[in-house]
């Protein structure tokens, strides 16, 4: 396939000419491009020679000649590479490694002048080598190990090779891809997997407006493997980043199909806004909802300030850069399909009283008030039964469907990559679901010799149904808690029933008048021309465009389950999104290498723009009050417009630049430099944000050559600031909100105020990052690892400060004011086997730990937030310890006698629970004498981890992935009604613990029952429970069927698997779910359960098919 | 980029450029109206009064409906208690909006606004920061005292005396006065000259400077704007709203959407004070019957003010219900009548169109009674005028104080004056000492205590 080219005759002499410059000039001569790694490869030989009308491979024999090098040519690429047994160094063995094998025509005119090795070949091997991505590789390198026989795969990936005997052992290699051995082990057919080769110094990574070898980088940096990301049943990308990368904690607000993630890149960083950017084929976006995760590539997490520093103030939280596929140039087309259905669950069920059990406890709680009987069937609670299982009637066994197919492929102008998607996944709780349908077309395209052009583009339209699930009253799961079990779902009739007992709604019923959904439509894609000026200067230009169509409509018919839960009018609400958000980049590179000396230059430009409006319209009274006809248009009282939310807008321009030098690919340095403007400041309207960060690669250096069990070391330090300026724009001005009525003559009459307070000294939050990291490869690169210690504080930090009520001011005004500090560590360390026979295993984990504190608040002491049912807050935030502390009363046991209560008391010998009685709570004296009433419990774990292991045998695959926090408390807020002593609503099963009578019992947790109880409710560390837990996030178990019967059906890959997802967890806490994210009040609400929706239990099938 | 490229445009209306137009300054002036109807604010001082001057059970499901309420009935007052900060602020922010049209319709010149009717915005702002001030010192005591617009940053203020506050507020009601119009020449819900007098009347009473109040409330009763309705109960009938005896009225009308709360134009405690067992209601503010027995015998307004287990309402309508208070917090089963309206009348759920009546002719007739009789005036004619309304004849108490006390209490039951009655009556120890209040420890809630650190002492 390369005889045309190879054909072409070329005439070039060189004289003193040094290899890399004999390449440059047979680049400018050829359609050819040399790569090669330059830590690898040394081009500084000098050579003088010269060729009329030879051969490429004539010319390349002869400049090659006598050196540890050999070739291999790909389509119009050349890769150069060292020669594995530099020993045996003849052109022989350069040829029957290259392309000899297939009969090059080069092969005739470079005449071997020495023979091939003396092996008489008893033995033949055939196979098929393919990617990471079940995609046939072409031009993998197969030697015979100890020799120098070899040949490398042609286009379809297949590969014959006649070796010594059966018990040879073969060694595939590829640039940028780990090598593998594996014993022939008298098998004729062997096929193999190459893995990209994360640790290898040659291995590229992502990063800001660039690439750079992994062996450079100076920064932290977390790299995610696609095939991971691929592995999990998930709605979104974001999801399956939980517990993959060191440093990135990811926690569901909610298991509800669609839920947005909570994601924080070490730490907690600022009291706003907190989530990374995310960086899509260069295109930064907010989030990642839109994205398929069959599609990406790659994903790089970018972790300190030396990394992020060049995306400024967008990426003050962290970036996660994500590379979505593209084509390969291929002469085969590549059509995948991958399918898979799955089944959630809950995991587990919360212990609820049935009905006998709540009717004793209830009876027992009003006879200790001394209330008279209201309801004299609960007295009689022998005869009541187990009654109505709540959770049961709400919950079900939900399906989760995935359809992927892919079509890639390229030529030598053009490579493309094509998808559609389809995924739908019904929640546990009934009628939630989540349903996306994306396509994505990525191209590009070599359009001039010094210009590629090209464009990703995906259009994503979702649908989520919801219930409530939120809301801290009412909440489905709430109702569900709540509700006594002696009432029935529904009445003799047919019709819902209604609780007499309580004013809890019928969940079942709340349900069924439920009917809501948003909608999303999403077309997001950037178009990108590189342009080579000239052989070291690169300009790119790259707009990314974001069109967002949402509309979220909710629709309640007229209904009457009881006089509290009805609805006495139809009421159809839409709200309706649009937006357009672009990001236009400009940018140059220009990279020189002379001697040892390395370096690269970056400087570019930045716009940024948003505006996003919301149309908010609520309409009563519908034609069909059943609502068939679902549209404004068919409402009888069309009563309000309105803008739900202000229209979001905001620009930021930027310029910036990044400095990278290496000297003898053992000193790195790098400096990034970048000054934003934001639309959001008026006096302080620019920031400017240095980096800088240092690497020396110690592994290299000849004191360290006698450790022979260390492939490499390398020590990073870096120091950065940068900015951040998310919060709600146009804090400089206080803007009018209307809406403020009055009635006046019986007519209701719009009003305005101003709720906020101008600041136009608002600017820039700065974040400064210290960062010191050891990466480290041992024992031939089987083991690797990365260690980063970080300290990182946040001053000016932008906070929403609570104004003083008497300034009438309501809402919170951003101040710069705060100083928070985040120290951490984090490790990661990865196992591989070298593949012997047919088994095969890695196995890899990760760590992070941080410590949170807030260093100053601006003059308060203190800002309470994440009220919890009327009673109070539950969160803390005070100068001298971490963010969104709980607060409340500590317990000391129970009163046993009245003696108790009366020895209960201050230092004045005022009772302190002078209410209390027998059986009630003692709460806690603190240092003064009276109750103490302070911090109980820390929301933050004091580490996360994720470890997986992946083993391979024959046609098998097995994968397992854990996940885990460790350490941090949780706020079980479901506690305050499934545990309060006066068994109003139904109640835990751990409430048959109670208290009844002297010595009975001393827990707290279960004081004595009684209706009028207003002692044991307060928010105490009754509430708070440990929150660690471990679980098994994935296991996979997969079977790829045997090539030989693949190829009569035409098919390359075939394989099915099996999977489960959060099959187990370890813990200790009582809830629904111990992962409880972000809740209802925003930031500083952390770790407060209320009755968060869990995560389920999903059982996959699937299959991957590739033709 | 070029700096103009940050140079975006607000999408809202912003302070720093509004206030040029009389539509500007109208809408400005009913945001500070709007604070008036928000329910949170205004049950407020509806429960206190008449839960916390133990004329009523707190009532609803039990103690753990509405808890923060629980310590206060033993007069256990702590500055953590989570439902002081909710008026607290609301009433300030009432006080930012007037400041805010005080100073910025104050400041607008005359080609963007007629001088009478800057001068009817500014008084009308004037006197609802007089109310809300008025609210705040009942309620809490000495407060800060903020008379402009504050700017970002230096927020602490010192607690302002009890001299200070009420030199304000008597200053802002006697502006009020000097410019608004009479009852009647003007929208129904705006303050009225009438209004500012009475709140001013009201402040003296407070204050107790009786002289000015009686000769203040002889100015309302002089002119001839009001009178009292013919039946006692008219008073809470929807088509008497706004009527003879209404001095000043929070408005309510249904927004007739499904919007709770404050979201909504309509009242929420109507549907806080209906039987559990009747509607929809939530069964707070349970009378007792301790209060019920301090009506004389054959007083109207008896029957006006309680709703009894089993009494039939609505006789002979389609809304006749009979009323069942049999839940459990409802311990003397009585309910409160004056706010309770057919069925047939009912908003949805919180959305009730009941206007909230914050002073009647008759309360400005006891308050000139009261005044009377604590500078040895004809304190028995203003109190003869209330009791022939119902049909009673003499009072049967003999002490002209006593006299009166046990007039309001009858008069204005179930209405949020108890607590606030006995309070400034000096009668604290005597009626509540049994429920553990204290004199001078318990006359006025604490300030939250977020609000400590801001406030210097």
């Amino acid at each position: 396939r390369d005889t045309a080219r190879a054909g072409d005759k070329i005439s070039v002499s060189f004289r003193e000419t040094s290899l890399k410059e004999a390449f440059s000039v047979l680049e400018t001569k050829t359609t050819y491009r040399f790569f090669y790694n330059h830590k690898v490869v040394d081009t500084s030989r000098k050579v003088t020679l010269s060729f009329s009308n030879s051969t490429i491979h004539t010319v390349l024999g002869e400049l090659l000649k006598n050196t540890d090098l050999t070739y291999k040519i790909k389509g119009d690429q050349i890769v150069l590479k060292k020669r594995r047994n530099v020993e045996s160094s003849t052109t022989a063995a350069l040829f029957s490694t290259g392309e000899a094998s297939e009969g090059s025509p080069g092969m005739a005119d470079a005449a071997p002048e020495s023979a091939v090795a003396e092996v008489v070949p008893a033995f033949s091997v055939s196979g098929n080598v393919k990617d990471e991505a079940g995609q046939p590789m072409p031009g993998v390198n197969v030697v015979e190990k100890g020799t120098a026989n070899g040949t490398s795969t042609d286009t379809n990936g297949d590969y014959h090779l006649a070796v010594q005997d059966e018990n040879a052992t073969l060694v595939f290699t590829f640039i940028g891809y780990a090598p593998q051995e594996v014993a022939v082990s008298s098998r004729s057919v062997i096929a193999v997997s190459m893995a990209l080769d994360m640790q290898s110094l040659q291995e590229i990574v992502v990063v800001g407006y660039g690439t750079q070898r992994k062996s450079d980088l100076t920064g932290a940096v977390s790299s995610v493997k696609a095939d991971d990301i691929k592995k999990m049943p998930v709605a979104t990308v974001d999801q399956a980043l939980q517990g993959r990368a060191s440093g990135v904690t990811v926690t569901a607000n909610s298991g509800s199909p669609g839920a947005s993630m909570q994601i924080r890149v070490r730490g907690i960083g600022t009291i706003n806004n907190s989530s990374p950017l995310f960086v899509v084929d260069g295109y930064p976006v907010d989030n990642i909802s839109f994205l398929n995760a069959s599609d990406i590539a790659s994903m790089e997490v970018l972790k300190d300030a030396s990394a992020t520093a060049i995306y400024g103030s967008r990426g003050a939280n962290g970036v996660i850069l994500i590379t979505t596929r593209s084509g390969k140039k291929s002469d085969n087309t590549v059509i995948s399909f991958d399918s898979y259905i799955g089944f959630s669950q809950m995991w587990r069920k919360p212990g609820l009283l049935n009905a006998s059990q709540w009717g004793m406890l209830n009876t027992e709680a009003q006879n200790n008030a001394g209330n008279p009987i209201i309801f004299p069937e609960l007295q009689n609670y022998q005869s009541l039964g187990k009654g109505t299982d709540w959770v049961d009637e709400v919950t079900r066994t939900a399906v989760t469907r995935n359809n992927n197919l892919s079509v890639s492929g390229g030529s030598d102008k053009v490579t493309y990559f094509i998808s559609a998607n389809n995924y739908k996944q019904e929640g546990i709780v009934n009628k939630t679901d989540f349903e996306r349908t994306s396509v994505r077309i990525n191209t590009s395209v070599k359009a001039k010799r010094w210009l590629t052009v090209g464009e990703n583009l995906t259009l994503e339209s979702s649908t989520r149904h919801k219930v409530n699930e939120d809301d801290e009253w009412s909440s489905v799961l709430i109702q569900a808690s709540n509700i006594d079990p002696v009432t029935p779902v529904h009445n003799a009739d047919g019709s819902f029933a209604a609780t007499k007992y309580m004013d809890t709604s019928n969940p079942a019923a709340q349900i069924y008048y439920t009917n809501a959904f948003a909608k999303e439509f999403n077309v997001v894609g950037n178009v990108f021309g590189e342009v080579n000026l000239t052989k070291n200067l690169q300009f790119r230009s790259n707009l990314g465009l974001t069109y967002l169509f949402g509309k979220d409509q909710s629709f309640v018919p007229v209904y009457t389950v009881s006089t509290s839960q009805r609805n006495e009018i139809s009421t159809l609400q839409n709200t309706s999104t649009t937006g357009t958000t672009w990001t236009w980049s400009n940018y140059f590179t220009y990279s020189k290498t002379f001697g040892q000396h390395d370096l690269s230059l970056l400087a570019g430009t930045e716009a940024y723009n948003t505006f996003v409006e919301y149309f908010d319209t609520r309409v009563t009274d519908l034609i069909d009050d059943q609502g068939q006809f679902r549209y404004v248009d068919n409402a009888l009282n069309i009563y309000a417009t309105s803008g739900g939310q202000p229209t979001d807008v905001k620009r930021i321009s930027s310029l910036f630049g990044r400095f990278t030098y290496s000297y003898a690919d053992k000193y790195l340095f790098t400096a990034n430099i970048r000054r934003d403007g934001s639309s959001n400041f008026v006096a302080k309207r620019y920031g400017v944000f240095p980096s800088f960060s240092a690497g020396w690669q110690i592994g290299k250096e000849n004191f360290m050559t006698g450790l022979g069990f260390l492939s490499s070391l390398k020590l990073r330090a870096g120091w950065g600031s940068i900015g951040n300026e998310k919060i709600p724009a146009f804090g400089y001005q206080n803007p009018g909100r209307l809406g403020q009525s009055y009635v006046f003559n019986n007519q209701i009459l719009n009003g305005i105020t101003f709720p906020n307070v101008a600041n136009p000294n608002l600017h820039w939050e700065t974040t400064n990052t210290t960062n010191i990291g050891l990466d480290g490869a041992l024992f031939n690169d089987n083991l690797t690892f990365t260690a980063e210690y970080y300290i990182k504080r946040t001053k000016d930090m932008l906070v929403a400060i609570p104004p003083p009520s008497h300034t009438g001011i309501q809402d919170f005004p951003y101040q710069n004011v705060g100083v928070m500090e985040n120290r951490g560590f984090e490790l990661e360390l990865n196992y591989a086997s070298n593949t012997t026979g047919d088994f095969g295993y890695k196995i890899g984990g990760n760590f992070s730990m941080y410590k949170n504190k807030v260093i100053n608040l601006g003059g308060l002491d203190q800002i309470e937030a994440a009220p919890l049912r009327n009673q109070g807050n539950v969160s803390v935030t005070k100068v001298g310890s971490p963010v969104a502390q709980f607060q409340g009363y500590k317990t000391d046991g129970l009163f046993q006698t009245e003696a108790d209560v009366l020895a209960h008391v201050d230092n004045d010998g005022n009772l302190l629970q002078p209410d209390a009685a027998p059986g009630d709570i003692r709460y806690a004296k603190g240092d003064d004498g009276q109750l103490f009433f302070g911090t109980i419990g820390n929301p933050l774990p004091k580490f996360t981890y994720g470890f997986n292991a992946t083993l391979n045998y024959k046609a098998f695959d097995l994968s397992v992935f854990f996940q885990g926090v460790y350490g941090n408390d949780v706020f079980n807020g479901t506690k305050v009604y499934t545990e309060r002593p006066d068994a109003a609503y139904n109640l835990s099963t751990r409430m048959l613990n109670r208290w009844t009578g002297a010595g009975s019992t001393n827990d707290a947790h279960f004081p004595r029952l009684n209706a009028a109880d207003a002692n044991n409710n307060w928010f105490s560390d009754r509430y708070v429970e440990k929150g660690s837990y471990l679980r098994m996030k994935n296991i996979q178990l997969g079977y790829t069927l045997p090539k030989a019967f693949l190829e009569k059906i035409k098919v390359q890959t075939l394989r099915f698997y099996v999977s489960a997802t959060n099959l187990f967890t370890v813990t200790k806490y009582t809830g629904f779910d111990p992962e409880i994210g972000t809740g209802y009040y925003g930031s500083l609400d952390l770790g407060i359960d209320r009755a968060t929706y869990p995560q389920p239990r999903i059982v996959t099938g699937g299959v991957n098919l590739t033709f | 980029c070029s700096d103009s490229f940050l140079d975006v445009k607000a999408p809202s209306v912003s302070e720093e450029s509004f206030f040029t137009t009389e539509k500007q300054a109208d809408l400005a002036l009913t945001g500070c109206y709007d604070i008036l109807g928000w329910d949170d604010t205004n049950y407020f001082p509806f429960w206190l009064g008449d839960i916390l001057g133990h004329d009523a059970y707190k009532g609803g499901e039990g103690p753990g409906d509405q808890p923060w309420i629980e310590p206060l009935l033993n007069f256990q007052y702590n500055a953590g208690n989570p439902g002081l900060p909710v008026p607290f602020q609301h009433y300030y922010f009432g006080v930012n909006r007037c400041n805010r049209v005080i100073e910025k319709v104050g400041a607008m010149t005359k080609e963007m606004i007629a001088d009478d009717k800057k001068a009817q915005v500014v008084a009308e702002a004037r006197f609802l920061r007089g109310y809300y001030y008025f609210e705040l010192v009942k309620i809490f005591g000495e407060v800060p005292l903020v008379d402009k617009l504050m700017t970002a940053g230096n927020y602490n203020l010192p607690k302002a005396s009890f001299d200070e506050l009420w030199a304000f507020i008597e200053a802002d009601f006697k502006a009020a006065e000097s410019v608004l119009l009479t009852k009647g020449h003007q929208d129904v819900g705006r303050a009225t000259k009438g209004a500012a007098q009475a709140f001013l009347c009201k402040a003296y009473i407070f204050e107790k400077k009786w002289t000015e109040a009686l000769s203040k409330a002889n100015e309302i009763i002089d002119s001839g704007d009001y009178g009292l309705e013919e039946h006692y109960d008219d008073n809470w009938k929807l088509d008497h709203e706004n009527g003879i005896e209404s001095v000043f009225e929070i408005q309510f009308t249904p927004s007739g959407t499904d919007a709770w709360g404050d979201d909504n134009e309509g009242n929420e405690f109507v549907i806080f004070t209906r039987s559990r067992n009747n509607g929809d209601g939530w069964g707070f503010n349970c009378p007792k019957q301790s209060f019920a027995d301090r009506f004389e015998e054959d007083d109207p307004r008896f029957d006006a003010t309680f709703i009894e287990d089993g009494e039939v309402l609505w006789e002979g309508t389609d809304d006749e219900t009979v009323a069942d208070n049999q839940f459990s917090s409802c311990i003397d089963l009585l309910m409160g009548q004056k706010y309770q309206i057919p069925p047939s009348e009912w908003g949805l759920q919180s959305d009730d169109p009941n206007n909230w009546i914050v002073i009647r002719y008759a309360e400005v007739l006891l308050w000139a009674a009261e005044a009377a009789a604590h500078t040895g005036g004809d304190w028995e004619s203003y109190l003869q005028q209330v009791r022939d309304r119902v049909g009673l004849d003499e009072t049967p108490v003999a002490d002209p104080l006593q006299a009166v006390y046990h007039e309001r209490e009858v008069e204005l039951g179930m209405e949020g004056q108890r607590l606030w009655d006995i309070i400034r009556q000096g009668r604290g120890e005597e009626i509540l000492g049994e429920h553990g209040y204290v004199e001078g420890v318990n006359n006025y809630l604490p300030i939250p205590q977020s609000q400590l650190n801001f406030i210097e002492n």
